[in-house]
Parts: C-alpha cells; structure tokens; sequence
C-alpha cells in the first residue's frame, strides 16, 4: 500500500479528491475521511500555513507508513495545504480505506493526531490589526498520547 | 514557503565575506572541488548539483551553512544575516552563540516543543551534534499542523 500524500500551495476540493480517492479502491469495506477547515471565528481573516519543505513530506511518510503497519489498510489519501488561506477554506483531507470500518477510523484519527504533532507545519492567524502563531494545545498532545504503548 | 532563508551577508563588491580567513584557501580548493563534482554529476546523471554559497566575482563558491528559522523563530530571525563564527562546532555552542546573538531567541528556544534539525534530521536534546559550514540548520517552534 503506497499513501498518496500531497503538499498543495492551491485550494483543493475535499469532495473531489475523495472521491479520486474511492475510485481506486477495489477491497475496502470503509472508508474514513476526515476534512480540517479554516475556523471564522474571532475576527479573523486569514489562517498562514506554513512549512519545513523538503522535511515535511517525508514526515507525513514516516507517519502514514506507522499506520500502515498497524492496521490492515488498502489505502491512505493525506492532502495538506500550505500558504494563506481564508476562513471556510480546506486545510486538510486524511482518508482511510480498510476491510472493515473500524481499522479505517483508528488510522484516521492516529493520522490526524500525528500530523498535528508530528508533522513541520506552523499557522498563524491573522485579523484585521495583527497576527499571532497558534499553539499547540494541551488536548493535542494528550490526543497522541492515546496511541503510545 | 514560509520560512526565513538566511544567507550570508555580501560586501558591495558581491564577494561573500567569511571570518576565517585562515582557513580560506582550503575551503576555496574544497569549493571547487566540490562545484566540478557537482556539475560533473549534472553531465552524467542529469540531475541538479547540490547549492552552495554565494558566487563571488571569479564564479568561485564558498560553502556556507544554511540557516532556516519556522514558526516562532520566523520573528525573532527578523532576516538577519548568519555566518558561523569561529569555536562554533557543535549544536551546543551554536545554541549559546545564537542566544547571545539574536535578540529573543533564548526565550524561544525554551518555550515547550522548540526543536533544531541539522541537514533535516532532528537533534535529540542532551545529545549535541557537530555543524560546520556545508550544513543547514534549522531551528522550530513548536508544532501546530493538522
């Protein structure tokens, strides 16, 4: 099972990509998708992403290949966009495809997990007088957590 | 994207400036050496040759550490020009260097997460690594993607 992952600097269409996604299918059972958007809240304006390249793919890599190992999946689709995007905008697609359904959720929600840990990506917020990063929340690392021996 | 590139300052003349003067020629031999094998690997292989520092006048290149600063440190880098000064050997000393030299660095490398890569791999703490001027050296703030 090779991940298909994408690094995108353009907005993508969650939709279309899954459903690419589905269409190369041909034993899956389940299919778990999971679609981050740019929140509107709070005034603000404009969401930064950004990121180590040269680093990053090769990070959601070692990621997909962790949940590949373990649980039996016949695919994995990780789109990511980087750049300024505005508010409703996609900022991430993480799918997954396995036999049964409960594979499928467990490597969505590990994927997603671990992107938010361990994946070389940054936002910024910005409104209309000033910007500020985003920090790690305190939920995001006990979410990993769940997944650790 | 994103990130603030560092390279070394150049005087008006367009020749890179370098603090070790004393080792120079050596790494200007090095230089070159390693500008043939780059291009001779573009001829055979047709692939890109790796990037160095800088050309001078002559069409010479000096290797020269590369500086990458993301999130947090974007700001405190403030697009400042880096070169490694002599004694700097390790990630240790580069740490102390850079806390001396950039204002408010110190502050964020303690913060929770912050993390350094040396040439994409990242430096486990406690456990320094050596830099010399043919690496790039990236420093993180903590994470925050998804």
């Amino acid at each position: 099972m090779t991940p298909i992952i994408d690094i995108c600097d353009t907005p993508f269409d969650p939709e279309a990509r899954l459903a690419a996604f589905r269409s190369t299918l041909r034993h899956s059972g389940g299919l778990v998708s999971f679609t981050g958007i740019v929140r509107g809240e709070d005034g603000i304006d404009a969401l930064e992403l950004s990121h180590f390249e040269g680093l990053t793919q090769a990070q959601i890599t070692l990621i997909a290949e962790r949940a590949a190992k373990r649980w039996p999946l016949e695919g994995l689709l990780i789109v990511h966009r980087v750049g300024k995007l505005a508010p409703n905008e996609p900022i991430v697609l993480v799918a997954a495809a396995s036999k049964h359904r409960r594979e499928a959720f467990e490597a969505a929600d590990f994927l997603m997990d671990y992107l938010k840990s361990e994946a070389p990506f940054w936002k910024k917020e910005y409104t209309k007088t000033e910007s500020r990063w985003i920090e790690p929340r305190m939920r995001d690392k006990a979410d990993k957590k769940r997944w650790e021996p | 994207m994103g990130a603030a590139h560092i390279r070394p300052a150049k005087s008006r003349s367009g020749i890179v400036s370098r603090p070790k003067s004393g080792v120079c020629a050596v790494i200007c031999v090095r230089a070159w050496e390693t500008e043939i094998m780059a291009w001779l690997i573009t001829l055979n292989l047709g692939i890109k040759p790796f990037s160095t520092g800088q050309a001078g006048g002559g069409g010479a290149q000096w290797l020269m550490a590369q500086f990458l600063f993301f999130g947090r440190f974007r700001d405190v880098s403030a697009n400042k020009a880096l070169t490694l000064p002599d004694g700097v050997k390790d990630t240790q000393s580069l740490v102390d260097w850079l806390v001396k030299t950039l204002d408010g660095f110190e502050s964020e490398w303690l913060r929770p997460g912050a993390r350094m890569a040396v040439n994409k791999v990242l430096v486990i703490e406690g456990e320094p690594v050596s830099v010399s001027d043919e690496d790039e050296i990236a420093f993180m703030s903590a994470l925050s993607g998804g």
